[in-house]
């Protein structure tokens, strides 16, 4: 495993992260072995969200079982908005959120907290302020957005500077070989895959700000469960969410491309898919989850693996043949 | 004819995570949302199911009710029904009793009763669980009856229960004296039976309107009902699935039938409630 720093939090964070947004998880079951597993193979670092229904239950009786607290780092999200679609980017919903998430970790600190949407209406530095308050009052370490258009952290972090203020150190977008070719969640949601991405990417490989890529592996797309020639059973093997967001042409295309490399070079198909991530020049953070321990091991394999220009193009179809 | 609606698939999410963390303020905040959010939307009505006032209390529902201006359709009270033990039977009649006297409280003389299948129910004859169903709601009945209020009970999608077929639903329609019946639009399309000729077969014991559309399920989809012939089904936003709601509605309104008309609401695929909540209502509208 890899580490690295980012600033504003304690510890090193492990390159990859592990994605809690899944089963046992999200209904509050039992996944004490499923996180040792992952633990003792180096990932530290633990992503969840208020909203990923009882994740951070589940996780949080883990922590408290094993007495894990001071040995991981902690991501959650807040001010996702309601069911109903009411938007939550407001110091009261943040602060709410904040108390319901540390409750449920058992923990008064949450290692890099996140917004989980934007609200464009909402002006950038209020937002700033809100977490340079719950920093001061040391209940958050990092802060940032997930699904932020860097135009919008540009502008918090303006802010920031200005107002002598701590800035926004962390972005979670949805970046992958998969291109996202619809909002899967039903809006609000930023990807900087793809042709579409390009300026987003330019600007995160100039910042070197921390990119915690979401989905990183187009929510099963390319994690070796779908082959290129499955066209006609996707609905059976994805859930309705990857098909709306992942599944296309283009895509099968990258996945056939991976199967070819992943093929030449003795690996997985995921080991590809998250190797062109890690060989991208952006600070990169992968959320992987994953039920077995073994898929995190190829998953952690893959952070080693080189691929040349040539093969990043091609994998991403910018190139036609090698 | 008025509109309703019924915002069970809307709290269905709330109450899920609910059953996991035990959390109530986040519960109730959602069900104010909700009910605001209904008021907003422009419906003047929803059915309030016994989960609800079980949750919140009766007053607790009728305060949130009356903020939003929201009048109550009718009340959905929820039981074993098939159980065959004799055992538990007078305690749950009673309890039907009272779910009576709660809806009247809410103000509304229409009080539904549905059948939950219990675990073992596969373990009964077809004929068994409806006769376990007329044993307790012909006090039930009784008991609606003296308080002016009309009971009636739905063609169910849980064709464990075997009540979906209108041969069934008359069985049981016939052996209860009083008891009407709530017409949904969708349920019959699990056991392949038509809407209109459905309504046409009922339509003078028709209580309670339940307009639904239907749509064929993805595979991976959860909380879908399954037809006869395997197919999964579940919910359309009303107006966008298979039912021919206007044969439907023109067809209702040629029968004559006067009371609420409950837009059994399924959210559309982009996920936006307000916008589908207004057009779910104005669809229904232009059929009245």
């Amino acid at each position: 495993m890899k580490y690295t720093e980012i600033p504003y939090v304690d510890k090193k964070v492990s390159r990859i992260i592990f994605g809690t947004a899944m089963a046992p998880f999200i209904m509050g079951g039992d996944g004490n072995d499923l996180l040792d597993a992952v633990y003792a193979l180096g990932v530290n670092t633990f992503d969840m969200a208020r909203n990923y229904m009882a994740a951070e239950l589940s996780v949080g009786r883990w922590l408290e079982e094993k007495g894990m607290r001071d040995k991981v780092v902690l991501l959650s999200k807040c001010g996702h908005p309601s069911i109903f679609g009411r938007k939550r980017i407001n110091e009261q919903d943040i602060r709410k959120d904040f108390r319901k998430t540390s409750g449920y970790l058992k923990t008064d600190y949450i290692d890099i907290y996140l917004l989980h949407r934007d609200d464009p209406e909402t002006k950038a530095g209020d937002i700033v302020e809100i977490f340079n308050a719950l920093h001061a009052e040391r209940k958050i370490g990092a802060f940032g957005g997930s699904n932020w258009t860097f135009e919008r952290i540009a502008e918090a972090n303006e802010y920031a500077y200005k107002h002598n203020l701590i800035p926004f150190t962390v972005s979670s977008p949805n970046f992958g070989l998969a291109e996202q070719v619809a909002d899967p969640w039903g809006g609000g949601c930023v990807s900087i895959s793809g042709s579409a991405g390009e300026k987003a990417r330019e600007w995160y490989q100039e910042n070197q700000m921390p990119v915690i890529a979401y989905s990183s592996l187009g929510r099963g797309m390319f994690s070796g469960k779908v082959k290129s020639t499955d066209k006609d059973k996707v609905a059976q093997i994805l859930d309705d969410v990857a098909i709306k967001g992942y599944v296309s042409d283009n895509n099968f295309e990258r996945l056939r491309r991976c199967e070819e490399l992943a093929m030449e070079k003795g690996c997985a198909v995921s080991q590809i898919a998250m190797a062109w991530i890690y060989n991208q020049k952006l600070n990169t953070f992968a959320v992987v989850s994953t039920s077995k321990g073994e898929r995190m091991r190829e998953n952690i394999d893959a952070l080693d693996m080189k691929l040349t220009e040539e093969e990043m193009m091609y994998l991403d179809l910018k190139k036609e043949v090698r | 004819m008025k509109i309703s609606l019924m915002t069970l698939t809307m709290f269905l999410r709330a109450f899920i995570k609910f059953q996991l963390d035990h959390d109530m303020e986040d519960l109730l905040e959602t069900y104010e949302e909700m009910m605001e959010l209904v008021s907003e939307t422009g419906y003047e009505a929803v059915d309030v199911t016994s989960m609800e006032t079980a949750l919140f209390t009766l007053d607790g529902v009728k305060g949130i009710l009356d903020k939003n201006h929201l009048k109550v359709s009718s009340y959905i009270y929820m039981a074993c029904f098939t159980q065959m033990d004799e055992a538990g039977m007078e305690e749950r009649i009673e309890s039907a009793k009272k779910a009576v006297d709660t809806a009247a409280s809410l103000g509304t003389n229409i009080i539904m009763l549905v059948p939950q299948a219990q675990s073992e129910i596969g373990e009964y004859e077809p004929k068994a669980i409806r006769a376990q169903m007329i044993k307790h709601w012909i006090p039930i009945m009784a008991y609606a009856k003296e308080k002016g209020m009309h009971a009636v009970v739905e063609d169910t999608p849980d064709l464990k229960l075997h009540f979906c077929k209108a041969e069934d639903v008359k069985e049981v329609l016939d052996a209860v004296c009083g008891l009407e019946l709530v017409y949904d639009s969708g349920n019959m399309l699990l056991v392949e039976e038509n809407p209109v000729e459905y309504y046409e077969s009922f339509a003078d014991r028709v209580g309670y309107v339940h307009l639904k559309d239907m749509r064929i399920a993805a595979p991976a989809e959860g909380y879908a009902d399954t037809a006869l012939d395997g197919t999964k089904m579940k919910g359309a936003c009303t107006g966008t699935g298979m039912v021919d709601l206007k044969a439907v509605v023109k067809c209702i309104k040629r029968h004559g039938y006067e009371g609420y008309m409950t837009v059994e609401f399924a959210n559309g695929a982009d996920g936006d409630f307000r916008k589908n909540l207004i057009e779910s209502r104005k669809y229904v509208e232009a059929l009245m």
